[in-house]
């Protein structure tokens, strides 16, 4: 009896403590979101408790284990004050300072040359490691675009003037691509560092964007929030920079969706273009 | 939003009066709501927090004499309400601002990374120096925690907490409590380097 208890009392801090992370990444809606506040006035060891999260998200995010989308709350939501700002050095200072300690206690390894053939075994766990290995590093690659990306878009960084233009046929709204539609084809080139998509939008009425780009036929390169259009005469233009090297030949997919004021997210729709 | 006047004394001792019938300690009552004001309007994006509960604070001490008759109830909620019409209307002028397109909601000048870097040595030099003055064991554990990253360090951080015979939400606590103190070390490290430039 008492462990269950104890179990049904983990259970209960794991879920508060995935709704004070959530609530910290403006993920709650409106009822939950005041419930969550209502008890950090009333409840000072609560305070603590989500003030501590806070600090564990920013370490997170300093240790990248974070996904793309919660890194991108983290960098926009978390990091806005000196204090915050603050926080964050210390905890890169920290793992900075770590490292250092680490690498001086730390003998280069020598590697053991084998006596014996290779076994049977050999061949599959050579394999698996390679498959291992490929998959770090595309995720490697996918965490490093997300921040790349994030950096590029980041609202006091103005669109390129050097930028390649790509510019995408005006969204219909909540439509998926038509089977009929000509695929737009691009081809990158070479000396250009960013590609600025562009997207037209036809309606303004929501507080903010979301787009994701997907490579064919399932990878998610990354994911941009709270996007704003840009006036350009008398349309309003969705802009995305991306760094040419990313946009490697083939198929890609991207996903507009809308956020209102009440937080509630909207799909629009999705373009398919292909980089020759 | 109207700029709050400073606030009187007489104003002041009212405020205390009305936390102090709710609370046996009304000074630490209003540390408390203060700084929860200050990061519930960091919470909801806004790098002037500090203003903004000031804001909150003044205009709720302009209404004490109507308070203390017509409201019953935790002074703290009254403060959160107060700080939810504050934010309501930075909302709205934010989305008036959206539509002419004139800023976003960061100031212009806002590039606290750039800031910081040019002092970051002197920062990463406190730093060292504080976490030399840590105790043996506090020491050891946080250069242990703060190794490696992704999902190395999830696995890591395990394995610390099970050597020490914890759980990792209670390894972390501790971190929290040591990083706390590192803080206030190195800011104080920070305002004696600038005293001695």
């Amino acid at each position: 009896m008492k462990a269950a208890d104890e179990r049904q009392q983990m259970n209960e801090d794991n879920e508060e403590q995935e709704r004070i992370r959530r609530y910290l990444l403006g993920r709650l809606t409106e009822n939950e979101r005041q419930l969550i506040e209502e008890k950090i006035f009333t409840d000072p060891v609560f305070f603590q408790h989500v003030r501590m999260t806070e600090e564990q998200l920013l370490e997170d995010y300093v240790f990248k284990i974070l996904p793309p989308e919660d890194e991108e709350r983290v960098a926009q939501r978390l990091l806005l004050t000196p204090e915050q700002i603050e926080q964050w050095e210390i905890a890169t200072g920290l793992k900075k300072y770590s490292d250092n300690v680490r690498k001086q206690d730390t003998p280069t390894p020598v590697v053991p040359v084998s006596r014996y053939p290779p076994s049977s075994w050999a061949l599959p766990i050579a394999a698996m490691v390679i498959a291992t290995v490929v998959v770090g590093v595309w995720i490697m690659r996918a965490n490093s675009l997300q921040r790349t990306v994030v950096a590029l878009n980041a609202r006091d960084q103005g669109p390129g003037q050097s930028d390649f233009p790509l510019e995408l046929p005006a969204l219909r709204l909540r439509s998926e691509p038509q089977e009929n539609t000509p695929e737009p084809r691009i081809a990158v080139p070479k000396q250009v560092d960013v590609v600025q998509i562009r997207l037209p939008i036809e309606v303004g009425s929501y507080a903010s964007y979301q787009t994701t780009l997907i490579k064919e036929p399932d990878s998610t390169l990354f994911t941009l929030i709270d996007r704003l259009p840009i006036d350009s005469g008398n349309r309003k233009l969705l802009v995305v920079r991306v760094p040419a090297n990313a946009l490697v030949p083939g198929a890609y997919r991207l996903i507009v969706k809308g956020t209102t004021d009440d937080k509630h997210v909207d799909d629009l729709g999705i373009y398919l273009f292909r980089i020759l | 939003m109207p700029k709050q006047q400073i606030p009187t004394k007489e104003k002041f001792g009212d405020l205390m009066i009305w936390l102090g019938s709710n609370a046996e300690d009304p000074g630490g009552k209003y540390e408390h709501i203060r700084q929860t004001l200050v990061k519930l309007f960091i919470w909801n994006g806004y790098w002037d927090a500090e203003d903004l509960a000031d804001e909150a604070i003044d205009r709720v001490m302009r209404k004490i004499p109507k308070i203390t008759i017509d409201y019953s109830g935790d002074p703290a909620l009254y403060f959160y309400g107060v700080a939810k019409k504050i934010l309501q209307e930075r909302r709205r002028q934010d989305n008036l601002r959206r539509e002419s397109q004139l800023e976003s909601r960061l100031p212009a000048d806002n590039n606290h990374q750039a800031d910081y870097s040019d002092e970051s040595d002197q920062k990463f030099e406190c730093l060292a120096k504080c976490i030399q003055k840590l105790p043996p064991e506090s020491r050891e554990l946080i250069i242990n925690y703060y190794q490696h990253e992704k999902r190395a360090k999830i696995d890591f951080r395990k394995q610390i907490a099970e050597k020490m015979d914890i759980d990792v939400e209670s390894l972390r606590l501790k971190v929290f409590r040591i990083r706390g103190s590192l803080h206030k070390c190195i800011k104080k490290c920070l305002g004696k380097t600038a005293l001695v430039q």
